[in-house]
């Protein structure tokens, strides 16, 4: 499996090369265009309850799809919303997704579907967080916006709604600016405290922030 | 004549320049700045074709039922055109043999000697959640297309599959047919690909990154409710 990103930073879309016999694994609805022949089979997002969690709850799909070649062929992925791609390759631990943010990966990678409970719905991108696990394996994360990615030792804040991946070595707990004045008046209404050693990725655009800009100026 | 692509990227815009005695077509609303030696007019034809019932075609396609046209007459002068997406523009200069089919909106314009002339799709528009008429463009001249995204040109030799929304434009020598992604028609719908196209023959073929019904999607549901 060789992956090429293109249109990065605002329109990144995936362009996977397959070898006969190798597959890709995709997030639903994903596929933009491929060489005729690909076998589709939907995979389910990791456990039946997380999955039916993260189809009604979490507004994502039930299923994944995984796209195989019979012969070698291309298939090029993209996800809904302009933004960036970035490849990750796992380490021993793996790392957590947040919703919407992943776009495909290495069949051979183990993936669950968890719910984080308050702090996942606090988090601002949704209670159903991807676990994904397979030490070299690679992921591609997809972001509304540029995608950053930083290594943190020590803690960093991190704003609701900009979650992309973090890797276990890091935790987080939902947390408040501190004091009741930047609390009301900073803007920023609840923060992340991430904790630990490990990669985090962040996206620089916010989707609900998006609608919520622009819902007020839609006609009545 | 000459057509630029200005500011290339998610936000290009196209700058036509017109010598005394030419003119140039767009989708009505196109125009974001022209200079005033320009005569501006509507019309439903193009190439010396078309009425009402092409006008109400390019409609239920997803363009504009008018037409704008640019004239120059005394002097010089250029005007500038611009999608409603942010994405990427291409122009494709066309000799009289070649036709080109665009899908819904992608469009923006052409020289006056292009044919625009809506297809009906049939069936297959309405259940590929494309739109029942694709636009065909035909005859010498520049022709302006948009992308919403990136847009990428595939130089198509056998068959290719297409999500709904990722097409752009295609040439004379290709057809399509809707059809399931790949494997069962459960485990297609169930990958969340309900229905793809199917494009087969030769020619040239131009996708887009992103497609706007998904992208529409996304927002939409975020946005409050429509009310009446």
């Amino acid at each position: 499996m060789e992956t090429r990103l293109h249109g990065n930073p605002d329109y990144g879309h995936l362009e996977v090369r397959l070898e006969a016999g190798e597959a890709v694994l995709a997030e639903s609805g994903a596929m933009a265009w491929m060489d005729s022949g690909l076998e589709l089979r939907a995979r389910m997002a990791g456990g039946f309850l997380r999955a039916l969690g993260r189809r009604f709850l979490g507004g994502e799909s039930f299923f994944l799809a995984e796209y195989r070649a019979p012969a070698a062929a291309t298939i090029h992925l993209a996800p809904s919303l302009p933004g960036s791609l970035r490849e990750a390759v796992l380490g021993a631990e793996g790392i957590w997704v947040a919703p919407g943010a992943f776009l495909a990966a290495e069949p051979e990678i183990e993936l669950r579907t968890r719910f984080l409970g308050w702090r996942g719905l606090f988090s601002g991108t949704g209670p159903f967080f991807l676990r994904l696990q397979g030490p070299g394996r690679r992921v591609v994360l997809a972001s509304y916006g540029a995608l950053v990615e930083e290594a943190v030792d020590g803690e960093r804040i991190v704003d609701t709604g900009h979650l992309v991946a973090w890797e276990p070595g890091l935790d987080f707990r939902v947390t408040t600016p501190g004091g009741w004045k930047p609390t009301l008046f900073s803007g920023e209404g609840l923060l992340l405290r991430f904790r630990g050693r490990g990669r985090l990725w962040l996206q620089t655009r916010n989707l609900p922030a998006t609608a919520a800009w622009l819902g007020p100026l839609l006609p009545a | 004549m000459q057509v630029r692509v200005l500011d290339p990227g998610a936000f290009a815009h196209a700058r036509v320049r017109l010598e005394p005695g030419e003119s140039f077509v767009s989708e009505a609303g196109a125009m974001f700045r022209m200079d005033p030696v320009l005569d501006l007019d509507v019309t439903v034809r193009t190439g010396g074709r078309g009425g009402v019932w092409t006008g109400l075609g390019r409609m239920l396609g997803g363009d504009s039922f008018f037409l704008s046209t640019y004239t120059a007459t005394t002097a010089p002068g250029e005007v500038s055109l611009a999608p409603v997406l942010p994405g990427e523009l291409r122009v494709l200069d066309g000799t009289s043999a070649d036709a080109w089919t665009c899908t819904g909106g992608s469009f923006l314009g052409c020289g006056p000697e292009i044919v625009l002339e809506p297809r009906f799709q049939g069936l297959k528009g309405l259940v590929s959640g494309e739109r029942l008429f694709f636009l065909e463009a035909r005859g010498p001249g520049p022709l302006i297309v948009a992308a919403f995204g990136a847009l990428r040109a595939v130089e198509l030799q056998g068959e290719l599959t297409v999500d709904t929304g990722h097409l752009v434009a295609f040439e004379s020598g290709i057809s399509y047919r809707i059809g399931k992604a790949g494997g069962s028609w459960v485990q297609s719908f169930l990958g969340g690909e309900r229905l793809v196209l199917h494009l087969e023959g030769r020619g040239r073929l131009l996708l887009q990154s992103h497609a706007p019904p998904a992208f529409g999607r996304a927002l939409g549901r975020l946005l409050p409710p429509r009310e009446g």
